[in-house]
């Protein structure tokens, strides 16, 4: 009777060290799930400096690491928050003008 | 802080004390029925000022002659705290170091100069005195002819400075979806054209604009009326920058078209 169990527990304990190898078991063993991959990267939103903005700095859609599609370089929303400033740029350009050709009084 | 209060009450008071040398020398348009200096240029470009002497405070006139020194100094408040809400305004794309810098000029040297002449008007109780108060709000402040397109020119030019930069950030991008057009079998000759129009007229917008900031923060008060030509000077570059930045606009929409 000793030799039969001793082969199954020599068994047995071969059978555990090869789960303890393949991580089985293991919570903290996490498998990387694949996932499809897309040729485009979508655009991420980052903090870059703009240059004579001194210690700001502006949020601007900078590319990922895929291949920008032409949306992406230029897409309406990006364009749209150009003229939005160009906008504002107009009516404070308005503004120093009028202060330069009807300034109020001398002084 | 370019100038303190410090500086220019002793500025006011040095000045003041030489308009009362002269009763018939009236400083500012608030003691004048037209404008009060007349400014010829010189062989060494530098300007001078004369004063026009159109005086209307006597003694039967001198409270007529103090309420309208009120009345201008409340315009002036008026002006400083729209100016101050100016450059506070976050909608706008002042550089934290240039907002700080107008702000600190507005809020801590001419609004409460302003103010103090206020309370100073209300306690003098003669002429000479009542033109000491006109000169130093017209002479030491200057909030019309140097604080205010001071303040809406550096707006201008950082707003500029900012689209210039975004632009710029772009660029790479841009060119990146050209390419990809162009590898796709894409005509690309109109897009890759408006592309190096942009560049160029963001690189010129960039050449107006650097360096506006800075020069038209540096001019002071006391530098009136010298400093005019800067103020002009800086708006012609800031019209410019605008032009290039549309021109650079337009350019952008139609890449964008193209390459739909």
């Amino acid at each position: 009777m000793t030799t039969p169990k001793l082969t199954i527990a020599t068994l047995l304990a071969g059978f555990a060290v090869t789960l303890t190898a393949c991580g089985v078991g293991n919570a903290s063993h996490v498998v990387a799930r694949l996932t499809p991959t897309t040729s485009k990267t979508a655009a991420s939103t980052t903090t870059v400096p703009v240059p004579g903005t001194g210690a700001g700095s502006t949020p601007v859609s900078t590319p990922g690491a895929g291949t920008p599609a032409p949306s992406d370089a230029l897409s309406p929303q990006t364009l749209d928050q150009v003229a939005a400033d160009l906008g504002t740029l107009d009516t404070n350009l308005n503004t120093a003008n009028s202060d330069l050709n009807h300034p109020q009084g001398d002084s | 802080m370019r100038h303190t209060l410090a500086r220019r009450i002793a500025l006011g008071a040095l000045t003041a004390a030489a308009a009362t040398g002269s009763m018939v020398m009236v400083p500012g348009s608030a003691f004048a029925a037209a404008p009060a200096d007349t400014t010829a240029g010189t062989a060494a470009g530098t300007t001078t000022t004369t004063q026009v002497s159109n005086p209307f405070c006597t003694p039967t006139l001198f409270s007529q002659a103090q309420q309208a020194v009120e009345a201008a100094l409340a315009g002036r408040v008026t002006q400083l705290n729209a100016l101050s809400t100016a450059a506070n305004n976050t909608a706008n794309h002042l550089t934290p170091g240039d907002r700080q810098t107008l702000v600190n000029d507005i809020t801590t040297a001419e609004l409460p100069g302003i103010q103090t002449l206020q309370t100073e008007v209300q306690q003098v109780a003669t002429c000479k005195g009542l033109r000491a108060v006109a000169h130093s709000m017209v002479y030491d402040y200057r909030v019309y002819v140097v604080m205010t397109p001071q303040t809406h020119l550096t707006i201008v030019t950082d707003d500029e400075t900012y689209i210039e930069g975004v632009f710029t950030n772009l660029e790479p991008t841009i060119a990146t979806a050209i390419q990809n057009a162009a590898n796709s079998g894409k005509d690309v000759t109109a897009a890759q054209a408006a592309f190096t129009d942009l560049k160029s007229q963001v690189s010129a917008a960039q050449a107006e604009t650097n360096g506006q900031s800075a020069q038209v923060l540096a001019q002071t008060p006391t530098g009136y009326p010298g400093n005019w030509q800067v103020f002009l000077a800086a708006r012609t570059n800031a019209t410019n920058a605008h032009t290039d930045l549309r021109a650079a606009y337009t350019d952008a929409e139609k890449i964008r078209t193209d390459l739909q």
